[in-house]
C-alpha cells in the first residue's frame, strides 16, 4: 500500500525524509480537513426542522438548471440525507452484531444449529432487499402488536439483509486465522471465551474490515429503498420536490452529490482505520 | 540490560554438563511437579491411513523422552494426541494418573466432557515447530495471557513472573516487541517461555528447531537444556537433533509405522541400534 501523502520533500536531487508526524500535526492534511469540516458544519447548520420538503422559491422555468434554486434546495436535501444516514448507521450496527452471531451459528459443530443458520443466510442473501422491505412492511401492518415507524422497518430490514453478508465476511475472516493459533490456544489451555476474544477475533478483524466497509457503503446506497416505506430520506426529498415544483434536474443531482459527500469521507476514514489496525503478519 | 548470549556452535559440545540424573520418582503425582504419561492401546487413523496402531507408552514423571523416526511415522501424532489436538480413535491416555479422554463412573470409563478434558489438560503444554505465537501481542503479553486468563493471576504478578521467564530464555530486553520483530530463534524462545508460564507438569516439544535457520538452533537447544536440567517437568521431544537427544534424553524411542520399534538409553539406540530400520534411519539422518 503506498502512502497517500508524500512523506519526504524533494530537495534538489536528494530526497530528504522527515520523521513521520502524526496526521494532525501535518498542515497538508489538517488544512484541507478543516475546510471540509467547516463546509459540512455550515451545511448541517442550515438544516431546518421542517415537517415536509417544501420549497420556498420557484425555479426560473426558462432554464434547465437554476443555480439559485439549486442552492436553495441544499438544506432540504441534507435533512433527507441525515435520515438516510441514520437508517444506514443503525441498520449497519444491527448487521455487524447480528452477522457475528450468524457466523458463529453457521460455524457451530451442532448441525441442528448450523444448518438452519446456513439456510436462513442463503435465503436472505438470495432475495432482493426491496422484496424483503415490502414483506417486512406487510408483516408490521398485519399485526397490531408490532407497530414500527417506517424508519425502524428500514433499519431492521437493512440490518438483517446485510447481517447475512457480514456473517459470510466474518466467517472468511475467522477461517483466515491460521490453525496454529487455535492449537496454541489449546496448548495454553485457554477457554473458549479467551480464545475468541483475545486470539481469534483480534486477528480476524483486520481481515474483515475492508469487506465490512464495503457493506457499509453498499448499505448506504441501498438505504434510499426506504422510500417505498415512506421514510423521509434523500430520495423522498428528490421525489417530493419533483412532484411539487416539477423540477427534476436540481433535486436529483443534489441527491447524488449528497451521497458522494457522505460516501467519500466514509471510505477515506475506513481506509485509515484499516491501515491503523493492520499489523505485521508473521508465520 | 542483558544481551542474549551468543548461542555458539549448533552442535552441543561434550563440555556441557549433562542433565541431573536424579529423575526417578516413586510417586505417580508429586505436588505440582512432573507428571507421568501413560498411553494404552492408542489408535489413530486419518482416513485409511493408520498413524498410531494400538500404542502402549509409559513416560515416568520427570523423564525426558526423545522420539525419533522417519516422517509420517506418527511421532508428532503422539504429541498431538496427548495435547488433545487429535482425538484418538481408541485407547486411553492418562496424565498424572488421571484419564484425559475418559471419566470414571464407578467401574466403567465414559468419554469425558469438555470440562474434564480442560481440567486434566492444564497439566500439559506444547511447543510447536512453527512457534504459533500470537502475532498481535508483544512477547510479554504472549507469556502473560495464560496466567492471567487461565490461572487467574493478578496482572502485576503475571507480568513479574513473565519477565522472569523471558529473562530465563534470554529475552527480557525483547519483552515489548511483537513476534514480527523477532528472529525465528527468539520467537521459539518466547514460545517456550509462554509454555513455561502455564506451569506445566508435562511439556511436549514438536520439532521445535526444525523451522529455524541452522545458526539459531543452538540458542533454542540451550533453553531446552536448562529446562531439562531443572527436572521439574516431564519432557517429550520429537526432534532430529541427534546430538541433543544423546545429551538430554533419558530414553530414546524409535518410531516407525505407528509402533515403537526400539527403545532404550540414547547410547544404546543411537550408537548400537538393534533394528535394521533404526540403522537405516540414523544413517540417513547422519549422512548430511
Amino acid at each position: 500500500m503506498s502512502a497517500p501523502w508524500p512523506r519526504g520533500a524533494v530537495d534538489g536531487d536528494h530526497l530528504s525524509y522527515r520523521p513521520h508526524r502524526r496526521w494532525f500535526r501535518r498542515p497538508d492534511v489538517v488544512v484541507p480537513l478543516l475546510v471540509i469540516v467547516a463546509v459540512y458544519a455550515y451545511l448541517l447548520l442550515g438544516v431546518e426542522e421542517t415537517s415536509f420538503f417544501r420549497t420556498r422559491m420557484t425555479a426560473k422555468g426558462t432554464e434547465h438548471f437554476d443555480w439559485m434554486y439549486f442552492w436553495h434546495l441544499v438544506p432540504l436535501m441534507w435533512r433527507g440525507l441525515l435520515v438516510t444516514a441514520k437508517a444506514t448507521v443503525m441498520g449497519f450496527t444491527i448487521a455487524a452484531t447480528l452477522g457475528f452471531v450468524l457466523a458463529l451459528g453457521r460455524r457451530s459443530r451442532l448441525r441442528i444449529l448450523s444448518w438452519p443458520t446456513a439456510a436462513a443466510i442463503e435465503f436472505v442473501r438470495s432475495t432482493p432487499l426491496l422484496v424483503q422491505l415490502f414483506f417486512a412492511q406487510a408483516l408490521v401492518r398485519s399485526t397490531d402488536a408490532l407497530s414500527l415507524e417506517p424508519i425502524s422497518i428500514l433499519m431492521v430490514g437493512l440490518g438483517v439483509h446485510y447481517a447475512t453478508y457480514c456473517s459470510e465476511a466474518y466467517r472468511a475472516g475467522i477461517d483466515s486465522v491460521p490453525k496454529g493459533q487455535w492449537e496454541a490456544a489449546t496448548a495454553l489451555n485457554l477457554g473458549p471465551a479467551t480464545t475468541w476474544s483475545r486470539v481469534i477475533v483480534p486477528q480476524a478483524v483486520p481481515n474483515v474490515l475492508p469487506a465490512l466497509g464495503n457493506f457499509l457503503v453498499a448499505g448506504f446506497k441501498d438505504a434510499p429503498l426506504g422510500f417505498i416505506l415512506g421514510v423521509p430520506g434523500v430520495l423522498f426529498f428528490a421525489n417530493t420536490v419533483r412532484g411539487e415544483d416539477f423540477r427534476p434536474t436540481e433535486p436529483y443531482i443534489l441527491a447524488g452529490i449528497g451521497f458522494l459527500m457522505l460516501s467519500l469521507p466514509a471510505a477515506w476514514a475506513l481506509r485509515r482505520l484499516e491501515r491503523r489496525i493492520a499489523y505485521e503478519r508473521t508465520d | 540490560m542483558s544481551a542474549p548470549t551468543d548461542p555458539g556452535p549448533t552442535d552441543p559440545g561434550p563440555t556441557d554438563p549433562g542433565p541431573a540424573a536424579s529423575t526417578s520418582s516413586e510417586t505417580e503425582v508429586s505436588a505440582r511437579g512432573a507428571a507421568s504419561v501413560r498411553l494404552r492401546g492408542v489408535t489413530k487413523a486419518f482416513g485409511t491411513n493408520v498413524v498410531l496402531r494400538d500404542l502402549d507408552l509409559d513416560v515416568e514423571p520427570g523423564e525426558r523422552v526423545v522420539i525419533i523416526g522417519p516422517s509420517g511415522s506418527g511421532k508428532t501424532t503422539i504429541l498431538r494426541v496427548i495435547m488433545t489436538l487429535e482425538r484418538p480413535d481408541a485407547g486411553t491416555v492418562r496424565v498424572g494418573g488421571r484419564h484425559l479422554y475418559h471419566e470414571r463412573h464407578g467401574d466403567d470409563l465414559r468419554p469425558a466432557r469438555e470440562r474434564h478434558v480442560r481440567e486434566v489438560r492444564s497439566d500439559i503444554t506444547m511447543v510447536f515447530q512453527h512457534f504459533n505465537l500470537f502475532p498481535h501481542m508483544s512477547a510479554i503479553e504472549n507469556v502473560m495471557l495464560a496466567p492471567v486468563k487461565v490461572h487467574r493471576r493478578p496482572r502485576s504478578e503475571a507480568r513479574a513472573k513473565g519477565m522472569e521467564l523471558l529473562e530465563k530464555v534470554g529475552l527480557a530486553h525483547a519483552a515489548n516487541q511483537t513476534p514480527g520483530q523477532l528472529s525465528g530463534g527468539q520467537k521459539q524462545r518466547v514460545a517456550i517461555a509462554r509454555s513455561l508460564a502455564c506451569e506445566p507438569r508435562v511439556m511436549l516439544f514438536d520439532e521445535v528447531t526444525s523451522a529455524l535457520d541452522p545458526e539459531l538452533i543452538g540458542e533454542v537447544l540451550n533453553v531446552l537444556r536448562d529446562i531439562a536440567a531443572e527436572g521439574s517437568t516431564t519432557m517429550m521431544l520429537v526432534t532430529h537433533e541427534m546430538g541433543f537427544a544423546r545429551e538430554v534424553a533419558d530414553r530414546v524411542l524409535m518410531f516407525d509405522e505407528g509402533h515403537v520399534i526400539e527403545a532404550g538409553k540414547p547410547s544404546q539406540v543411537l550408537d548400537n541400534p538393534g533394528e535394521d530400520r533404526t540403522r537405516a534411519f540414523l544413517g540417513a539422518v547422519f549422512e548430511h
